[in-house]
């Protein structure tokens, strides 16, 4: 009896000493003949490939790679290119009309024998198509209400399937303001005039969508083997939640251009891991689609001679504040908000806690953004200086009858769990402590539920004073900031500011086709959200901070998420293989 | 004569002990479990004495500091937001100790009350009661302590919550959100000692001494009062002894996956979690915290293993 | 036996169906729903509608809940609200295999440094053997994997260089679903997460094996066999060890479906493509499904490895039969 416990164990013990052996086997060497790879990572599992789904920046990033839209975002200014199509407005605004190229091309990556092959041209009705496809309430795509600018198009997203017929629903379908003047011609009629559709038209649910393919493999269609996509890459390999594998798209009508063949993405949930792979040369940037460089490390990159050439920061639409509940007391007096603002020194933070090159805020939308005044320096200029916020903020407090903050209620301030911003809390905390004398409390809350605390229906007495959120461009445009997170109506406007020559500005902004006069109502608005009403105290605009192997020689970044042009890209594939081989 | 008395004189005297004395002694010849007794006496030393000891608060910020090595400022160096790592390592002790004897606690009331009960009763009682414990044996427990633990977090401060949630809610927060964690761990710990109390009872209930107090008349209250559950008490401090480096990593695991307890607590979970990032970079920001855990586990772990090999023998020849 | 095994195999589908209820009830009563926001960003009403049909959200919860059953018997667990398009089946058909394969190493490695360790430990007991051995197997429980995973990470994958830091190097498909090919890449990759995650189990298997010993030497025909004259060697391994081993089977059983706590980390930290993560993401994100899809399969995992237990009882201790 007992031998035979014996044998199970000596079993046990010869099994793990043979995987330790097989284990040091030397490594296969690479073959000759390997295509340009890039080896990026993936910070999560794309949610969804579909192009009508995506909300993710990681599917954002693939999208992108796979397909084509009728226009793009320069990587520079983030204004709209052509890349499908180039386009003409008609006088009053309403029209676009776009022309596109005839050729390019769709195409299907054959599994079984790891070709490309192609499959079609790109016309105007896929374009039609996949706009549709996105509106339709069937197909609940998150991002659908980006298009409510076009004729039908609210209309049709809100529609309840269930109660309508065939017929009611297909007449819905077919009002909606975009048909295909020809195979090559696009005409979109908006609700509205809008200088910033051209933006939107790069959005990837605008883009056009294969439709044979979709109707014959539903909600598989994604999967490589299926995929039929248009762009310069197409995808060969998606394990989920392990990896993604890219290669370039032959057809693809810029393909001479394209210098990197192959990517390779693992999926690394983990940011110190993923820094650890890349310090062990294993990956070769720290950049969209994957994690930027861990916060801790910041100061030994720097400090490291080879480290910190690689590092790069760019820009990144998004802003970080602190918002203010403006019904609740006593943050419903002006002169309390604008001290709590203006005692937060945003350089302190940013040089201490963030290290990433960030810059302080004084308006909501971020350099980049259309319409953005953040060189205006009326607009509260004191957020971005603390000896002089410190002082404001001392004499703003008094005013409002708290001098050194004597008498000053118990206030909370709330943000979702994340290591992040408790860091960030904690430290202004601290400032308010120092530069107020006011004490707040921190409380955390799970994201989800948070969110749903904070919205402008909830309950104020479950709410705190001041919350934290930060706000990223669907588009870069102070329509998609001011305009819809602060209207009276949006259910956004968690810090229930109620303004009616503000929701006016944004209003008449919106459908403005004098670029000078927009500007100057947006400006006007950011200066009733801030400077006037400190609804939020905005905080800073966030930076990505990156990092590139040396021998990637080019490597674009779009400050909008996600819109990363890799086509656009150059790898040294000599001088990688050589930094490889020393590893 | 002479010759038998002095041969038994020479035999070397065995001393009287209780059988409690005997466990004691037992323990005492386990060195480690000594010393680790002796460890965790100086922890909760250590952990009242916090205020007193610690150079620095454990919420103070100096963002300036951040990350500073360890030195004459920082004995055990800075973390990121330039608080003390030693301070916050002290502080820590309380947090993890109190889960450690709260969930402990808890767990053991209940689990004992239902164990009695079962164990006692027997027959139909015993067999529903089981079932229900085999059947809460299958619950994945880490999935509902994550569920129990974001739906205290989503409370948040719910003032539509009346009566008792608001009491809770109200005490969670006063102590940084530890309340809620003592509730989902040791709500859910108990089904193990529930089991063994139900085991030392069923041993016990059919001992000598036992039928003689029913003979006398006692009613099943003073059997179960006076008789049972002082026999069966040892056995059960000990095995949950043995539970508490358990309670005091899941705290940790949970202050990882951010439903631990609200900063700026500190607790060596989570100063783990904020630390473990830079360890490439900053190292000793994980020094602190994951040593005083190591040790501290380590301690429940030999004290928690001494005791059962002290009393386990003993109570057994009872 | 058959008909010993094909009863508790029928008395665990109501426990289970049960604990299905309770989950479901426990998930519904958190707030928040899987469609309220994308990012940081409310989606407009009217969207959220949409999606909530979509996937019958706005039912009534028992009709939910009915449904959630119905399909259950057909052995469809739904989609995933969260991941667009993917069933929950395929889900676990691709996460769950990598998670065993962690998981099995795991305990393999713990089994066989603790059993040994603990036998030591109890027959030097007190000893400064005792003590060593002990100390060994417990000191992986007492380093959590969150700090051992990023240590070993950055020193034996980056600076050292001698494994690679991360990832899971199994090539699919695998053999009967789950098992991998047995590649050097493969054997590499599994080094260092299998370590990290089994030096935790080696402590319990370890401490329990020399409880166990301890208890089952003071045993009287353990006396009675050393009264015989047979060599302490003999007296140990014939009779001691395999009554002793009962209790260390019992906990390999739920220890090996409570890879949860451990896998989640070291898959995280590792980039290992297992289940792990499903368990804590999929609760924030609320996707329905999924979370009571996972916990079933932990479930079920849980009633098999309790009934491998018992018949193992069985195959070490004649004395425990069933009928």
């Amino acid at each position: 009896m007992s031998s035979k416990l014996r044998w199970v164990w000596v079993l046990g013990v010869i099994v793990l000493v043979a995987m330790v052996v097989v284990a040091c086997a030397p490594a296969a060497a690479p073959t000759a003949e390997e295509p340009i790879t890039l080896d990026l990572h993936f910070g999560t599992d794309p949610p969804t490939l579909d192009p009508a789904l995506g909300s993710d920046t990681t599917s954002i990033w693939a999208d992108e790679q796979l397909y084509l839209a009728l226009t793009d975002l320069d990587d520079v200014t983030v204004e709209a290119i052509p890349e499908l199509a180039t386009w003409e407005v008609s006088a009053d605004g309403l029209v676009y009309t776009f022309s596109m190229r005839d050729d390019a091309k769709w195409v299907h990556y054959d599994i079984r024998i790891d070709t490309v092959e192609e499959v079609g041209p790109v016309t105007a009705h896929d374009v039609v198509y996949g706009t549709k496809r996105t509106l339709d309430p069937r197909t609940g795509s998150p991002y659908a209400y980006v298009l409510y600018l076009i004729e039908g198009g609210e209309d049709l997203n809100t529609a309840d399937p269930d109660e309508l017929s065939e017929e009611e629903l297909q007449a819905l379908i077919d009002g909606v303001g975009i048909k295909a003047l020809d195979d090559y011609t696009v005409e979109v009629t908006l609700t509205q005039s809008a200088a910033f559709f051209p933006a939107v038209a790069s959005m990837w649910v605008m883009r056009p969508m294969p439709q044979a393919t979709i109707e014959e493999f539903g909600e598989d269609w994604v999967m490589p083997g299926n995929l039929v996509s248009n762009g310069p890459y197409v995808l060969t390999e998606w394990s989920h939640g392990a990896m993604l594998r890219f290669k370039k798209n032959p057809y693809y009508y810029d393909a001479d251009q394209v210098q990197i063949e192959a990517i390779n993405g693992p999926v690394i949930m983990e940011t110190s891991t993923a820094f650890a792979l890349y310090e062990a040369g294993e990956l070769d940037i720290m950049a969209d689609p994957g994690w930027g460089v861990p916060l801790p490390d910041m100061d030994r990159v720097r400090a490291d001679p080879a480290l910190s050439k690689e590092l790069s920061i760019e820009p990144r639409l998004c802003t970080y504040y602190y918002g203010f509940v403006t019904t609740k007391p006593p943050f419903d007096n002006v002169l309390v908000r604008k001290a709590f603002a203006a005692a937060i020194d945003s350089q302190a933070l940013i040089d201490n806690v963030l290290k990433g090159g960030q810059l302080p805020a004084h308006t909501f939308a971020c350099p980049g953004i259309w319409g953005a005044p953040v060189d205006d320096m009326t607009i509260a200029p004191y957020l971005l200086d603390i000896a002089e916020g410190k002082a404001k903020a001392q004499e703003f407090l008094a005013e409002a009858g708290y001098p050194n903050c004597e008498g000053f209620p118990e206030v909370i301030l709330m943000h979702n769990i994340s290591e992040g911003h408790a860091l960030i809390a904690q430290a202004i905390q601290e400032m308010w402590r120092e530069n107020l004398g006011c004490t707040v409390k921190i409380e955390t809350m799970e994201w989800s539920a948070y969110l749903n605390m904070l919205l402008p229906d909830s309950p104020d007495e479950d709410k705190p004073q001041i919350y934290r959120l930060g706000w990223c461009a669907d588009y870069p445009d102070e329509a998609n900031w001011v305009g819809d997170v602060f209207n009276s109506k949006s259910t956004q406007n968690y810090a229930k500011f109620f303004n009616d020559e503000f929701d006016a500005a944004v209003e008449e902004a919106l459908g403005e086709q004098d670029l000078e006069k927009r500007a100057a109502l947006y400006n006007r608005a950011e200066h009733l959200l801030i400077d006037e009403n400190m609804a939020i105290a905005p905080i800073y605009y966030y930076t990505r901070v990156n990092m590139f192997k040396p021998y990637l020689t080019e490597h674009p970044v779009n400050p909008a998420g996600g819109t990363v042009h890799m086509d656009k890209w150059v790898l040294d594939w000599e001088a990688k293989k050589a930094a490889l081989g020393l590893e | 004569m002479a010759v038998a008395e002095r041969a038994v004189a020479a035999l070397p005297v065995r001393r009287e002990r209780s059988p409690w004395g005997d466990a004691f002694y037992q323990l005492t010849r386990n060195r480690v479990a000594v010393v680790s007794g002796i460890l965790i006496i100086v922890l909760v030393l250590l952990a009242l004495l916090a205020d007193v000891i610690s150079p620095y608060t454990y919420y103070e910020t100096r963002v300036i500091d951040n990350y500073m090595r360890p030195g004459s400022k920082y004995l055990l160096g800075a973390d990121t937001l330039g608080r003390d790592i030693l301070s916050r390592t002290i502080y820590g002790i309380r947090v993890s100790l109190s889960v450690a004897v709260m969930a402990a606690t808890v767990s053991l009331i209940i689990g004992i009350i239902y164990g009695l009960t079962s164990g006692y009763f027997g027959g139909r009682v015993d067999e529903v009661m089981m079932r229900l414990v085999d059947f809460l044996y299958g619950l994945p427990v880490i999935i509902v302590v994550i569920l129990l633990q974001v739906y205290f977090k989503a409370l948040g401060r719910r003032a539509a919550a009346t009566g008792l949630s608001a009491l809770l809610i109200k005490a969670d927060l006063a102590m940084g959100g530890l309340l809620f964690i003592f509730i989902a761990i040791g709500a859910l710990n108990w089904i193990g000692m529930a089991r063994i109390a139900r085991g030392q009872t069923l041993s016990y209930k059919e001992k000598d001494f036992v039928m003689a107090a029913r003979a006398v008349g006692v009613g099943p209250i003073g059997i179960i009062f006076r008789h049972l559950l002082p026999n069966i008490l040892g056995p059960c401090v000990v095995q949950e002894t043995l539970q508490i480096p358990g309670y005091i990593l899941l705290e940790a695991f949970l202050s990882f996956i951010g439903l631990g307890v609200n900063p700026p607590t500190p607790s060596w979970g989570i100063m783990i979690q904020e630390g473990y990032q830079a360890i490439r970079s900053y190292p000793h920001v994980l020094l602190g915290p994951a040593l005083a855990l190591t040790l501290t586990v380590l301690a429940f772990n030999f004290l928690g293993d001494g005791l059962r090999d002290a009393f386990d023998p003993v109570m057994r020849g009872t | 036996m058959l008909r010993y095994i094909v009863r508790r195999l029928l008395v665990s589908i109501p426990v289970l169906i049960a604990l299905t209820f309770v989950v479901f009830a426990l998930m519904r009563a958190i707030p928040g729903g899987p469609f309220d926001f994308v990012g940081d960003k409310s989606l407009p009403a009217s969207v959220v509608a949409n999606l909530e049909r979509k996937y019958h959200l706005d039912e009534p919860l028992l009709k939910q809940y009915g449904r959630y059953l119905w399909d259950l018997l057909h052995l469809d667990m739904g989609p995933s609200m969260r991941e667009r398009g993917r069933m929950v089946n395929d889900i676990v058909r691709d996460n769950f295999p990598v998670s065993f394969q962690l998981g099995a190493m795991s305990v393999a490695l713990a089994v066989v440094m603790g059993i040994p360790l603990g036998i030591l430990a109890a027959l030097k007991q007190n000893s400064w053997i005792d003590y060593l051995a002990t100390f060994i197997a417990v000191i992986g429980v007492a380093i959590p994997a969150l700090v051992l995973a990023p240590f070993l990470i950055w020193i034996v994958g980056v600076r050292l260089g001698w494994l690679p830091a991360a990832l899971w190097g199994a090539e699919r498909p695998f053999y009967l679903g789950f098992i991998p090919k047995p590649t050097p890449d493969f054997f590499r990759h599994a080094i260092l997460p299998v370590v990290t995650l089994g030096t935790g189990f080696t402590a319990a298997i370890g401490r329990l094996t020399r409880a166990a010993l301890l208890q089952v030497i003071r045993e009287d025909y353990i006396r009675t066999a050393r009264a015989k004259g047979l060599r302490e060697r003999a007296v140990v391994v014939r009779h001691a060890l395999k009554n002793s081993l009962i209790p260390v089977v019992t906990v390999i059983g739920p220890l090996f479906a409570a890879v949860v706590t451990g896998t989640f980390v070291v898959e995280q930290m590792f980039a290992i493509p297992g289940m792990g993560k499903y368990y804590v993401t999929a609760i924030s994100q609320r996707d329905y499904p999924v979370i009571m899809g996972v916990t079933l399969i932990y479930a079920v995992l849980l009633v098999a490895a309790n009934l491998l237990v018992d018949m193992t009882y069985a195959w070490l201790d004649p004395r425990i039969r069933y009928q």
